[in-house]
């Protein structure tokens, strides 16, 4: 049935095509092209794009569609890790407020509140400019500052298990809260789960975009989709080499939009409900 | 009322506390001691030992955590942030200078972002499901997916470079200040960054009001004989709004953030310029001072979404 509704919803078919394509061809890099994203060929600057570079060549020589790809890896595993992150803080923390209610869930909520009001690129700033940019760095604060919306969603749904017969009865036989969460929260809150995290994977894609290319995030030579736009702050490279910035944002911009895609058409399936 | 705004603030203050200690704390875990930066490793001879001794005692540096704490914390209350290590200027006036730019950026910005958002979500949940609906959530989502430096970048080169339109950098031109030329700095970083908040916004203006027609004023509205219109613009525009105030102030820092990365693009002499521009030169008292400076707004617009939200809707009782 969820299936069924899935495939109903054409934009997602395209985005789930279109994402399987960028994965593809990210995983598979070293099959599409020859060309090693971090080698200097000072022989070969800003070379515009040819048979032998796709897409040209950067300031340093190297091969632009090679480091596209490679970059790729990065910028995918950021989003993917950040928004792992993200929804396990966030499901465990919205878990114990609605179950346990009262001040904690005060507490808890108040708490989700404050971290999601600041935004991630000002907190990177502010660490990065004191403790220096990682991607490690930034992967944990990306989490630590988007877990408030999986938070809110598991909260919600578990309030409502709350007032469901077979969970009081549950409760009148003695369940732990642990137990509880284990067999009836995380079933029931496993759909909405799984689309605020779709979602997080596309917010996380185009934070790091952003953190990287303002050289708060990756640090080059390793490639991001964000950091290889960062050339394109001299009007020079705008102007004359619109290979070095155009392939990495279109790139950001499509991804973007097919986990968006992707996202919507599961909240239709998963969470019937939910979906507006 | 009373009671319930000394409570908010309240805890705004114990926020604000908590966020100064994280700050003073990341600070402490900073690469490099302060002094033994001072003292270049050329000039080290027998007595710097005792040197560098001395200074951390005049400097404070000797004193248990939590009393360096309360002194940071009373000269940051009192405004006095330190010295830029890059320029040597008050940090407090370094900031003061730049707040300027970036509010009249950010103000704009979130006016237009209104002006595109209202007609355009109450527009697509009027016509839910059908072309127009569709059309607009194709517009916010691509707003809301395509980075604004991306769209800033495409900008430069379209109307800066390839059409000559528009400048790529800037307040002015300097020099020769007219309005005209105001103008044409600002329509870039303006139109951008009110295109990049705009997506969210459509988003919430749309739910709004399609929760809103499904009201029971709506159907008795509709039963004593008021046109379509007249249901939507005097009674469910009105209601859907209130929720839309609320996002609006709370989105503020968000706008700000963008505004950072925005005026990074185009050299907007604005706050988030020098945020960027210390964290590249390493300017902690600069970096220190910016994050204060943004936790006081953040604190200080989620109070405002808190205190609109009661004062437009009277449905709501404060406790």
């Amino acid at each position: 049935m969820a299936v069924r509704r899935f495939l109903r919803h054409k934009l997602a078919i395209a985005g789930v095509v279109v994402l399987l394509l960028v994965v593809l061809a990210t995983v598979c890099a070293p099959l599409l092209t020859g060309h090693d994203p971090l080698k200097v060929d000072l022989s070969q600057v800003r070379q515009p794009p040819s048979g032998e570079h796709l897409l040209g060549t950067d300031g340093s020589g190297r091969d632009v569609f090679a480091r596209l790809l490679y970059a790729g890896r990065v910028s995918l595993l950021v989003g993917v890790f950040s928004a792992l992150l993200a929804v396990v803080i966030g499901s465990v923390l919205g878990a114990v407020a609605g179950i346990l209610g009262g001040w904690v869930d005060a507490l808890i909520m108040r708490a989700a509140d404050v971290f999601l009001s600041f935004p991630v690129l000002v907190v990177m700033i502010v660490i990065a400019g004191i403790l220096g940019p990682s991607i490690t760095t930034m992967v944990i604060a990306i989490g630590l500052f988007t877990w408030p919306r999986a938070g809110r969603v598991v909260r919600g749904v578990t309030l409502s298990l709350r007032e469901r017969e077979y969970v009081q009865a549950a409760q009148a036989f003695g369940a732990r809260t642990g137990w509880l969460v284990v067999h009836h929260v995380l079933p029931a809150v496993l759909g909405s789960v799984v689309v605020v995290a779709t979602i997080a994977v596309a917010d996380g894609i185009l934070i790091e975009a952003s953190l990287s290319f303002l050289g708060l995030g990756v640090q080059p030579p390793q490639p991001s989709w964000g950091n290889m736009l960062t050339d394109a702050q001299r009007l020079t490279v705008i102007s004359q080499m619109p290979w070095l910035w155009i392939p990495p944002g279109v790139a950001v911009a499509v991804t973007v939009l097919s986990v968006n895609f992707v996202g919507d058409g599961l909240r239709d399936a998963l969470d019937p409900r939910e979906s507006s | 009322m009373g009671a319930y705004l000394v409570r908010r603030v309240l805890v705004s203050v114990l926020v604000l506390v908590l966020v100064s200690i994280g700050i003073f704390w990341l600070f402490r875990l900073a690469p490099g001691d302060p002094v033994e930066m001072m003292l270049p490793p050329q000039n080290r001879g027998p007595g710097s030992e005792a040197f560098i001794a001395a200074k951390r005692a005049e400097l404070g540096l000797d004193e248990p955590v939590w009393v360096q704490y309360f002194t940071w914390l009373g000269n940051a209350v009192t405004g006095d942030l330190g010295y830029s290590l890059d320029t040597g200027r008050s940090v407090s006036d370094l900031l003061g200078e730049r707040v300027g730019p970036t509010v009249y950026l950010m103000g704009l910005s979130l006016l237009l972002a209104l002006v595109i958002a209202v007609p355009l979500g109450l527009l697509a949940a009027v016509r839910k499901g059908r072309f127009a609906d569709y059309a607009a959530s194709v517009v916010s989502l691509g707003a809301v997916c395509t980075p604004p430096f991306f769209l800033g970048i495409l900008g430069i080169y379209v109307f800066s470079l390839k059409l000559g339109l528009l400048p790529s950098a800037g307040m002015s031109t300097p020099g020769q200040y007219s309005v005209g030329d105001s103008l044409s700095h600002l329509l870039m970083p303006l139109v951008i960054l009110a295109f990049s908040q705009s997506g969210q916004f459509t988003r919430y203006v749309r739910s709004s009001v399609i929760a809103e027609l499904h009201a029971d004023y709506v159907r008795t509205a509709e039963a004593k004989g008021v046109s379509a219109t007249g249901v939507v613009t005097r009674h469910v525009l009105r209601n859907a709004l209130i929720p839309v105030i609320t996002i609006v102030a709370l989105s503020l820092p968000n706008v700000l953030a963008g505004a950072v990365v925005i005026e990074t693009v185009f050299a907007w002499p604005g706050m988030g310029q020098l945020a960027i521009a210390s964290f590249q030169g390493r300017d902690y008292p600069v970096i220190i001072g910016f994050a204060l400076f943004f936790s006081i707004m953040v604190l200080l617009s989620n109070l405002i979404a808190d205190l609109l939200y009661t004062l437009v809707d009277p449905r709501v009782s404060l406790r």
